[in-house]
């Protein structure tokens, strides 16, 4: 009896080595497609406006603020139906690639092209798959003609002549099943982006907890290079909601938990390296983030549940909290001299600009936009 | 659209019948729509009095307009309904009927009659039987007895139920039968036009980068549209439709192009028409062109063909016309078909088919 006891206690402690349980998969945060970019050259806002998506009345919009000038204009690229949404990638200075969401009957995703503030496009090629709904689907590589999309099925592909043709890179499966994937067991991929040099970075859901799963691509395999996360979040599963390239590396916006116990990060890496700047946490009371959007530099501002927002201003820097929103706010922006704006939607086709200065507690109207939504246009 | 459900298959006393509303409603459908809101107020009315003797005028004059619109604007549904709801009207009836019912108690059977048939026994009601005849052997005590114990409300309700059945199942049979009735198409787009006039030439790029002209397709006929390789509703449905007419020719579409010409001015390269053509599984389509071509030779094409495609502001996309032209063997358009797809059913879907199917071979056996 001694024996089977002993037995059984050895077999349950050489069990539990060998055989971890499954890791709970963790549920992938919802994203919206409503975000700002801020560069050197000018905020560019994506927002999605009009009415029921269910009856095809919902449509991307695209307004830009050309740095030096204070008001936004609308420059919606046309010839596409937008009611997917549009993807935005590489702003740099006045250009802009951008990308067609599938919608209603079009399956695939048309990108399109601007070098001067949105005034003019020019339609580029295609992702014959569509690309993924989430705001990062879409990269750029600095300086040359290297494209990265993240497509439907949460499939990773990289085109070296600006999206003539396309070669599949990786999938959440793939990468789980290699070496860099294995501490992280990436589920699901939900943003790609470049390094400053070019090197092509996918980010996801991991499985296991502890780290973010980010992974660069080199010399033709991947390697695991996202953050490992504070020791009060090492029981935590991630997800990497955001990632984005700064002119000097690269910032994730990181949801670590679920629910009541989730908790935001930003986290921040210079040049191409792997080490990486995390911020303290933002506990999110609700687990929601409603959207989100970077600054220069890896700014960060985040829209949470129940009309809360917060931002991070640089690197290293530490969350705060904003004031509470206009009503109907889709989207924030980081304006000059340390402001903030809110794009407000309401009755579906008005855009309104809310400012909050640097050192300011209240929010400013500044502008109105009526966008002419086309109703009933898609069918 | 009262008048061409008209033209479907039905007695000529009732196609004569509605057409003659239809044009009666399509001169005066203001007043028609006045008539019926006011009739129906005025029911509705009256049921809330709860008098019994109202409710019973209310009813019956319910009754009537039910009847009226399921004969004239359901067109008989079973017959020849168009809409979603052919037979929309048998339940309505059934409503105002249940109405009536409950407000009127059920009368109980007289005194004397109901003792002696309680006394009487199953020997004297077989006896009854015999003496009935060959009426009383063909209707069994037992049936006879299920028939009249069957009350009003469930013969009503059965009949409503056996009625719409019978008028969805023609529908329903539309919508898996690849060879739907072209009048549904008709009832969408309206008849087409018939043509004699040259078709305007054109030289343009197919999809793997051929170059294409009109009179190379001389010696067959053309089925000509215009389509957006980015659009998100009706051209992907019309592509299906053209497909669908194709695989409908059988041997006859060996001596037909199926051919669609962009009307986008903004995407329009062979890399746009070859996604399209990707996502609407058109690739290994025999007698497939997806031309285009430069957007100055684009715009003179679509103007001598009078078609339209308008960049549209804040995310929508082209405005286009939908249109299909019928092109003979010798290069002459004769007939010019409006291809609004419609809601994009699957019975509007293989309407459309064959109607296009229709017009190419009715051009293929022209002299």
């Amino acid at each position: 009896m001694l024996a089977a006891a002993a037995a059984a206690a050895c077999m349950a402690g050489c069990g539990s080595a060998a055989s971890q349980p499954a890791p709970a998969r963790p549920p992938a945060v919802p994203q919206s497609l409503d975000t700002s970019a801020a560069t050197a050259g000018g905020t560019w806002a994506a927002i999605v406006m009009g009415g029921s998506s269910a009856q095809n009345n919902a449509f991307g919009q695209l307004f830009v603020r050309p740095s030096g000038t204070s008001t936004w204009k609308l420059v919606t690229p046309p010839g596409v139906a937008t009611n997917g949404g549009l993807v935005l990638a590489g702003p740099d200075g006045r250009s802009l690639l951008a990308g067609f969401r599938p919608g209603v009957d079009l399956r695939f995703s048309p990108l399109t092209t601007t070098s001067d503030d949105g005034t003019h496009w020019s339609a580029a090629s295609l992702i014959q798959a569509g690309l993924a709904d989430v705001p990062d689907a879409l990269a750029a590589a600095p300086g040359s003609s290297t494209l990265l999309a993240l497509a439907q099925g949460g499939i990773a592909e990289e085109s070296a002549n600006s999206g003539a043709a396309w070669t599949q890179l990786a999938t959440a499966r793939s990468l789980a099943a290699s070496a860099a994937g294995r501490r992280c067991s990436p589920v699901t991929l939900t943003a790609i982006s470049f390094t400053p040099d070019g090197t092509p970075l996918a980010a996801g859901t991991c499985a296991r907890p502890g780290m973010a799963g980010i992974f660069t691509r080199s010399g033709g395999t991947w390697q695991a290079a996202g953050p490992v996360l504070p020791a009060s979040l090492a029981g935590q599963a991630t997800e990497v909601l955001r990632l984005t390239s700064t002119p000097t590396g690269n910032a994730a916006l990181l949801i670590a938990g679920t629910g009541n116990t989730a908790s935001l990060l930003t986290a921040w890496t210079a040049g191409s390296g792997t080490s990486w700047t995390l911020s303290a946490p933002l506990h999110l009371r609700t687990g929601t983030v409603r959207s989100s959007g970077f600054g220069t530099g890896g700014a960060v501002w985040v829209i949470l549940g129940g009309g809360r927002a917060a931002a991070i201003s640089s690197t290293g820097g530490t969350w705060r909290s904003l004031p509470a929103l206009p009503a109907g706010t889709a989207t924030l922006a980081f304006g000059p001299a340390g402001s903030l704006d809110a794009l407000t939607v309401t009755h579906g086709v008005k855009l309104t600009d809310w400012r909050l200065a640097a050192g300011s507690s209240a929010w400013a109207k500044t502008q109105t936009i009526t966008v002419p939504i086309e109703y009933g246009s898609s069918g | 659209m009262v008048a061409t459900m008209s033209q479907t298959p039905q007695p000529h006393v009732l196609s004569a019948l509605v057409a003659s509303f239809g044009s009666f409603d399509a001169a005066h459908g203001f007043a028609v729509n006045v008539f019926v809101v006011i009739t129906l107020a005025a029911l509705g009315t009256a049921f809330l009095t709860g008098d019994r003797r109202v409710v019973r005028a209310a009813a019956a004059a319910g009754i009537v307009l039910c009847l009226a619109d399921w004969v004239l604007i359901e067109d008989l549904g079973f017959l020849g309904g168009l809409g979603t709801d052919p037979n929309s009207m048998i339940p309505v009836i059934l409503l105002f009927t249940a109405g009536y019912l409950a407000l009127s108690p059920v009368p109980a059977p007289a005194g004397a009659a109901a003792r002696d048939a309680e006394t009487a026994g199953p020997a004297a009601a077989v006896g009854r039987d015999e003496a009935a005849g060959w009426r009383g052997r063909l209707r069994p005590r037992r049936l006879r007895e299920s028939l009249a114990l069957t009350s009003a409300r469930s013969v009503t309700a059965a009949g409503a139920v056996a009625l719409i059945a019978l008028g969805a199942a023609p529908m329903a049979a539309a919508s898996a039968n690849r060879n739907a009735d072209p009048v549904i198409a008709q009832a969408i787009s309206g008849e087409s036009a018939a043509l004699d006039q040259p078709a305007p030439a054109f030289r343009l790029t197919d999809q793997d980068n051929r170059a294409v002209t009109l009179a190379s397709l001389r010696g067959k006929v053309v089925l000509l549209t215009f389509l957006d390789p980015v659009c998100v509703s009706d051209c992907p449905l019309i592509a299906q439709e053209f497909r669908a007419a194709g695989q409908l020719l059988g041997p006859d579409a060996r001596q037909v192009e199926l051919v669609a010409i962009v009307i986008n001015p903004l995407y329009y390269s062979v890399t746009y028409t070859r996604a399209f053509d990707q996502q609407e599984n058109l690739a290994d389509v025999p007698d497939w062109l997806f031309l285009t071509g430069s957007p100055a030779q684009l715009e003179k094409i679509w103007r001598a063909y009078g078609v339209t495609g308008q960049v549209a502001p804040a995310g929508a996309m082209v405005a286009h016309s939908d249109i299909a032209f019928v092109i003979d063997r010798s290069g002459n358009m004769r007939q010019e078909l409006d291809a609004d797809p419609g809601p994009g059913t699957a019975s509007t879907k293989s309407s459309f088919a064959v109607l296009l199917a229709g017009a190419a071979r009715h051009t293929l056996r022209k002299p």
